[in-house]
This record gives structure tokens, sequence and C-alpha cells, in this order.
């Protein structure tokens, strides 16, 4: 590996994080103005945001919605991908228009979500959120479940059923397990698109159902201050609590 | 003849960090030699292969072609062919334009480039397939292009990384017929790597075995099957046997050994330092003795397994102390039939043993 | 298997519906008052220039980011260094923390009492501080961020597939390292470019929050004008017939893309 190739991934490594260790020093200055370099350091913000009603509804909001958009998601899509694996023939153009949520820009969805509650007469809720999150989360878990199954030796399943497995049996015995890493790194996949996800959730949010990427959102249309900066540590601080315990699931199918 | 050696390699090593693979790899080939570099995996050959292309440099030692230091070359400097295990074709060029490509490379007007690339797909007889696309070729095709591709180019050096890994037994042997008799043809210099024994001992001029990042021997077929130097090497090429003892005595120029089978002989120069020492022999040059037959060497054994091969009979036998030697029988010698769990006694001639000492060196 | 066609035909169905509660006037409008819609759009030389720059923006952010990620990818797919791994986590970064923090970070970064211009005006270079935020240099450097795992991630998997022995047949015979980069090495990774550029296209021709809050006042960007027409204009029918526009962009990619897909199926 030439020098020069190490230097620059190592500089690019550093452009991928630099912006993100700079919020972080921002949220914890206790100025009350976001500037360079900043003015003091003290988790003050840290602290304060919790007084904040929004905010904290703004959390609870995310979890459940992250929580039960990627596990309705799971729900749907693992049976999804078996139905595609098992049909070769018109599988490939069913799991592109399965996949289709990807290619679609976010804004537009979102959209086209809120005219279609009003033109069915729903009002906006949690629910309605929730929805419009598991309809984009289902294509992530769609297709990591789909690369794991075709990784899948054929012969694990009929060997089960010469054992005298029934069908759902040979599912939940040999299946499962064998995709469970798979399914749960889609699932937290999802879980991360739908915590932090803006453009859907922008037209589909009341005051009621608001979500953190949203509420901190507004604050920076709004008011440029560092509890901004504080809030977006803390959104990221539970991705990655999530992603840790995805890891270890992960590892632990591994092993 | 040229008195300049092709390719000479002086104490090469090469470590990666800490670990050494290489370890000190001393090689002289002639003008047109075909030298195999034979060993199990991990014995460095591979390595040693990758510093003559130049993809790795030595950490220490000289490289010199024809007299002139390469070992700082970069590989696209170097005048050596090279075909890799697995062929590396390249996927989006035919076959004419991969094996042309070297030919690109060289700045070779355009005119000749035509009629070398077909001359040489006629030698290893692809012509008609110079249009096609390597995907659509079978595993000997695609061999054969990789061939033609570094031969177009006339190197001063062939390297062959364990070229016929991937093929069946069937075409692996007539491929390797076809390969020596082109390249003897063509007097090229070549250094072929395998851990295939017969592949290596069939096609080579000389053999260099190597073992653990040194070579143990090098020398042509012949002599390492009927005088192996080292332990190694007896063991590795061919079958063996070993049994092994302390040493006794010696007079008229063969040593005695002391062994829980006996007492046995093999031919010594001079007289040896006691201690412990093995006798090795030949499966082939094994005997069952009739009663009353004699021969320099005698074990009592008894028959553990019988295989029967058509033109000879491989016949496993049990000594006293338990460790098992092995016996080839041919078919011409059908006299003694072994069965299962029969005592007898198998002899040898003392010329057709070896002694190691104890560090695995034969004893001369 | 009732759970199987539940499966999939569930987002289908939704996404269906949706695009029918998307034409512009969903279905209480006469057709002729939703056909002038497009004909404003379409005379209109502000809207055009809007479109034009979204696209050219995405050619630009996919070109730049295929250029930036090329050679992390290889190294990621050829190194035996166990910070590789490491690697692939930071890349991830972008994407997992979110469009919030991400923005944020750039605005503090090239803002007038940023980052950059704090350390341009205390080492003396500069006395004034430059105005480096809220133009379209910031927008493309932040997208280029955000996007670049998804330019990795392809060319990565597919420079992992190559085999490496031809780079070094190519060397042996008589190729430099650039000749080996240029004519073995990209035409077969030509592919995974291409996966992700189509990728990083799509993802930029959506975005919506970073050209918002970096572009500034006067920068017109698609999505963002879908937005405004929602929130700041209140007419519905515009920025529905605004994000058709949008869906026309990405599925012509995604048939696009399809195609590219087919081919290298039957290959």
């Amino acid at each position: 590996m030439p020098l020069a190739l190490r230097i620059y991934v190592g500089l690019s490594a550093l452009f991928l994080i630099f912006p993100l260790a700079i919020v972080l020093a921002v949220s914890l200055d206790p100025g009350s103005y976001i500037i360079f370099p900043p003015t003091g350091f003290s988790p003050k913000w840290y602290l304060d945001m919790w007084h904040n009603d929004t905010v904290v509804r703004a959390i609870e909001n995310s979890l459940i919605v992250g929580f039960s958009s990627s596990a309705i998601a799971a729900v749907v899509a693992v049976p999804a991908a078996l139905g595609i694996m098992r049909r070769e023939g018109s599988s490939n153009f069913l799991y592109a228009v399965s996949l289709s949520p990807f290619t679609v820009p976010w804004i537009v969805y979102g959209l086209a979500l809120l005219f279609f509650w009003s033109a069915i007469g729903w009002n906006l809720s949690i629910w309605t959120l929730i929805l419009g999150h598991t309809t984009i989360a289902i294509p992530y878990v769609l297709r990591v479940t789909v690369a794991v199954l075709k990784t899948m030796p054929p012969n694990l399943v009929r060997a089960a059923r010469s054992l005298g497995a029934s069908p759902l049996q040979a599912f939940f015995h040999v299946t499962l397990p064998y995709i469970r890493g798979g399914v749960l790194a889609g699932v937290s996949f999802a879980f991360i698109v739908s915590f932090t996800n803006i453009p859907v959730s922008l037209f589909v949010t009341t005051a009621d159902n608001i979500t953190l990427p949203i509420a901190i959102f507004n604050y920076m249309i709004n008011n440029f201050e560092p509890i901004v900066a504080a809030i977006s540590v803390v959104q990221v601080a539970l991705i990655l609590v999530a992603l840790f315990f995805a890891r270890k699931f992960i590892s632990l199918e591994r092993n | 003849m040229s008195q300049l050696a092709d390719l000479k390699l002086v104490d090469i090593t090469k470590s990666y960090g800490a670990a050494p693979v290489v370890k000190g790899i001393s090689l002289s080939v002639a003008a047109g030699e075909f030298i195999s570099l034979l060993g199990p995996s991990g014995c460095g050959k591979t390595t040693t292969l990758t510093m003559i292309a130049g993809f790795e440099t030595p950490s220490s030692g000289e490289i010199l072609v024809r007299d002139k230091r390469i070992d700082q070359l970069a590989p696209e400097k170097r005048d050596a062919g090279m075909v890799f295990q697995s062929y590396a074709l390249f996927p989006h060029m035919n076959v004419a334009e991969n094996i042309a490509f070297g030919l690109k490379m060289r700045r070779c007007p355009q005119a000749q480039i035509g009629k070398r690339v077909q001359e040489v797909a006629e030698l290893v007889r692809i012509g008609h397939l110079l249009e096609r696309q390597p995907r659509e070729l079978s595993g000997g095709q695609q061999q054969r292009v990789a061939l033609a591709r570094a031969l177009v180019i006339e190197p001063t050096l062939l390297l062959l990384d364990e070229p016929f890994g991937a093929l069946d037994r069937k075409l692996r042997e007539d491929l390797q017929i076809e390969l020596k008799t082109l390249l003897k043809r063509l007097g090229m210099t070549t250094i072929f790597v395998t851990h295939d024994q017969d592949e290596a001992l069939s096609m080579s001029d000389r053999v260099a075995v190597m073992n653990g990042g040194v070579i143990e021997q090098i020398a042509t077929p012949k002599v390492l099957y009927d005088q192996p130097a080292t332990r190694f090497v007896a063991d590795f090429i061919g079958k063996a046997n070993f049994i092994g003892g302390r040493v006794a005595g010696w007079s008229e120029g063969r040593a005695t050994l002391q062994t829980s089978a006996g007492m046995l002989s093999a031919p010594a120069a001079s007289a040896l330092a006691d201690g412990p020492a093995e006798c090795f022999v030949r499966p082939e040059n094994m005997r069952l003795l009739a009663d009353g037959e004699s021969a320099d060497n005698r074990v009592e054994a008894v028959v553990v397994e019988t295989a029967y091969f058509g033109d000879r009979e491989r016949v496993v036998l049990e000594l006293a102390d338990h460790s098992r030697i092995l016996a080839l029988l041919e078919r011409r010698a059908a006299g003694v039939s072994p069965t299962v769990g029969a005592r007898l006694t198998a002899g040898w001639s003392c010329q057709d043993s070896i002694l190691f000492d104890a560090a695995g060196r034969r004893v001369a | 298997m009732i759970f199987l066609v539940l499966g999939y035909l569930l987002p289908g169905a939704i996404l269906v519906l949706m695009s029918f509660g998307n034409p512009p006037g969903f279905g209480l409008e006469v057709d002729a008052l939703t056909i002038a819609k497009y004909r404003q759009f379409l005379t209109s030389a502000y809207y055009l220039k809007t479109l034009g720059y979204t696209l050219l923006m995405g050619v630009v952010v996919a070109v730049l980011t295929a250029i930036a990620a090329y050679p992390v990818a290889y190294y990621m797919a050829r190194s035996r260094s166990r910070l590789t791994g490491l690697y692939s986590v930071l890349t991830f970064t972008p994407l997992a923390v979110g469009m919030n923090m991400l923005t944020l970070g750039w605005m503090v970064l090239l803002g007038r009492n940023g980052f950059f211009n704090a350390l341009l005006m205390n080492t003396g270079v500069i006395d004034e501080p430059l105005q480096l935020l809220y133009n379209w240099g910031s927008v493309v450097v932040a997208l280029v961020h955000v996007t670049f795992t998804f330019m990795v991630l392809p060319v990565e998997a597919v420079l992992r597939q190559i085999d490496p022995s031809l780079e070094r047949a190519a060397r042996i015979l008589g190729a430099n390292r650039r000749q080996a980069f240029t004519l073995v090495l990209l035409p077969l990774s030509m592919e995974g470019v291409s996966a992700g550029f189509l990728i990083v296209f799509l993802q930029t021709c959506g975005a919506f929050v970073l050209p918002l809050l970096l572009g500034g006042q006067g920068f017109t960007f698609l999505p963002v004008s879908v937005w405004e027409q929602l929130n700041v204009s209140a007419d519905r029918t515009f920025a529905a017939m605004l994000s058709v526009v949008l869906i026309v962009i990405s599925l012509v990619v995604m048939v696009v893309q399809l195609r590219v897909l087919k081919q290298r199926h039957l290959v």
C-alpha cells in the first residue's frame, strides 16, 4: 500500500469525522451563541435540555416510532424475503418494485404521505407516522434478508424436512436462526433511518407526535444556539447505543 | 553454452515484521534449465517466486539475472513472464487482446503484434480461440492463454505458480508433458512452483526441495530420490520407512545401528559418534524373506494390512515396538503372498539403507 | 404464505396509493387546472433554472464523490490491516448521525464565526471572515460528506471481487502502476462506480435539509422548492406538481439502474 494512499485514507477519515467533532465541541459551550472557538466548557446544555417539554416528548416519540417501525418492518419484510427467494421467475421484478422506496426521494414520499392521509380522511397521529416510517424501513430489512438468504445452502431446510420437521418448524428452527444476524442488522439500520429521518417526518408530524430530528430542525431554523448541538449529540448517542447492541447481536450470531 | 547463469539468488531472506518466511536461499539456474521449487505449503516457495517476479523485495540478499542485479527493480522492468495460479486473464479483453497486452506495453508496432500473437497462439494450440472471451474457455484453454501471454514477450525467465492446481488429473498430466516439450524446444529458463512432487520430479531438470524457508536440497530428481540429503527430503519425496535406534559400531564402510527390531546396517564412510540415529529404506527395496533366505538387514514383523494394486502389492508391517513400516512388493515376487496376522521376516540390502543422524542430516 | 403476499404487496400498495394521493390536485381539482400548473412550471425560467441546478448539482456531487471515494474503496478492498474494520464503521457515521448533526457541523465549520474563519483570522492569514457558507460550495461539500459511504460501498464490493492477481499480471507484462490501474482495474470496477454514481445522484437530487440550511436564501433547489411551496406559499398543488417532477427524475434513474442490473445478471 503506497504511503500516499494511506495518508489520503487517513485524511478522508478525518474529513468524515471532523464536522461531528466540532458539534461535540460546540455543545459543551455554555455561551448563548454558537461560535468557534468555544467560550467555555460545561455540560450546561445537556442538563438544561431535559427541562424542555418539547425535547423530552420528541425523544419519547422518536424512540417509540423507531422501535415500532423497525419491528413491523421486520415482520413484514422477512416473509416477503422468503417469498421472493421462492419464486425465481418474477422475483427480480417484484424485488425491484419493493425496493423502490429507496430511489424515491424522501421528501416526495413525505408529501405523498400527507396527501394520502388527508385523502382517506385520517388525522395525523403517531400511527400515521409509524406507518410511514415502516414503509421506508421495509426495503432495508428486505434487502439484507434476501442477501443472507441467498447465501443459505438450500439443503439446510431439506435436511430438516427429511428429519421430520414441518415447513413451519423448519422455518423457526433452521431458517430463522440462520438469518437472524442479517435481520437484526437490517432492523438496526431501519431504526437508524427512522430515528434520524427528517424529510418524511416533516410532513406528517404535528405538535403531538413530533420526533427528535424535527424538533432539532425547527430549532435550527429559528434559533441557532448551542443547545441545538447538545440535543443533536444526544440523538447521536441514542443511535450509538442502538448500534452497539445491534453489533453485539451480530457478532453473537457470527460466533 | 553461456557461462552466465540466467538467474542467481544469493542468500535471499524475507521477513514480514518479526516473522521470517524465507531464511537464506541461494540458487543458480543455468540458461534453458527447468527448476522446480517444491515443498509443503508455508515453506516459502511462493514467496521466493514473488520476489523473483518483483512483487516483494527481499529483506536481504541479491537477485541477479545474467549477472545484473534486479532485486530493487519494479516488476514491469524485469524481463520475466509469469503464469499465475488463477491464470489472471483480463476478463474485459478477449484472448487476442490478453496475449497482446505485454507487447502493447513494450510498444511493439501494431503490425507485428498481430503476427506474433498468432504465432504464439498456434504454438500452444489455441489459434482458433483468439476472438473468444476468457470466461467462455475451459480451464485447460485458459491455462494455455496464460502461457501464451507470458511467452509472447520472449522473456528471459518464465515463472509458473502452481499453474495446474485447478485442473483434473488426466488434463494435468497431458498438459505437463506438453509444457515440458514446448519449453525445452524454446530453451526457456523456467522456475516452477508446486507442492506436488510427481509434477516436480517428472518435469524438472533439477528440483529444490524447500522446508521452513530454506532449501533442504537441490538436485536432479534421481539424486533426490536415491540420495536424499536430509530426513525431510527422504520423507517428502516418495515413500519412506524410518526405523530409529542408536549407533552401535562401524567397520569397513558399514555402520551398525541397534534398534528394537534388531541390528541394522547402512553404508557409512567413516566411524560415527554414538547417539540416536535413524535407518531409512524405501518400501520398494524391501522383500519378504522365505525361510532360510538371508539379507543384510532383517526385521521380524506382523502383517497388519495388505492392499492389492494389480501391478504391485502394498503390505503394512508392524514391528516389535509397534511402529509400522511399509513394503511395496512387485507382482513378480509372488511366492510369499502375505495374509493379515502372519508373522514373517522382511529384509533389504545394506546398500539400500541410509542413515540419518539426530539432526536429520544424512550420514555420508 | 399469506404473510408473504401481504409482505410484498403492502409497501407496494402504499406506494402506489401515495402516488395517487399525489397528483397535482388529488382528484379534487379539474384537469385543466392541473395542466395549467405544469405549464406554469415549464414556462417559468425560475423553475427551469431550479431543475437545471438540481440535476447539475447531482452530477457534480456524484463525480466528486466518485473521485474522492475510489481510493478509499481500493484501500478497504485490498488492505489487510485491521484498521479497515474501524474505517468501515467510520464511513457509516455521517449516515447514522443524521442530517441535523451534519448540517450543524458544517455550519459551524464554515460560518462567519466558525472554525475555518477563526483559524484563518487567528493565524493572521485574513483580516475579515470569509463568506464560506450559504453558497454552492458549502452545499456540495456537505453533500459529498453525506453520500461518501454510498459510493464507497458498491465500489469496494466490486473491487473485492476482482482477482488481485490481475494487477500483478499486468505489472509483470510491463505495465507500470498507473497503466495497471487505468487499463485493468478501472474498466473492471466501472460497474461499482456507476452503481455508486446513481445512488449518489439520486440522494443529491432528493436532498432537502442540507441545501435548505446550508444554501441560504437565494439558493434554488428542487426539493427545497417543494417545501417552500407547501409551507411558505401554501400552494399544495404546486408543491405536489414539483414533487411529481422529482418522481419522474427518480423513475428515469431507476429504469436506467434496472437496465444496468439486468445486463449484469445476463453477463
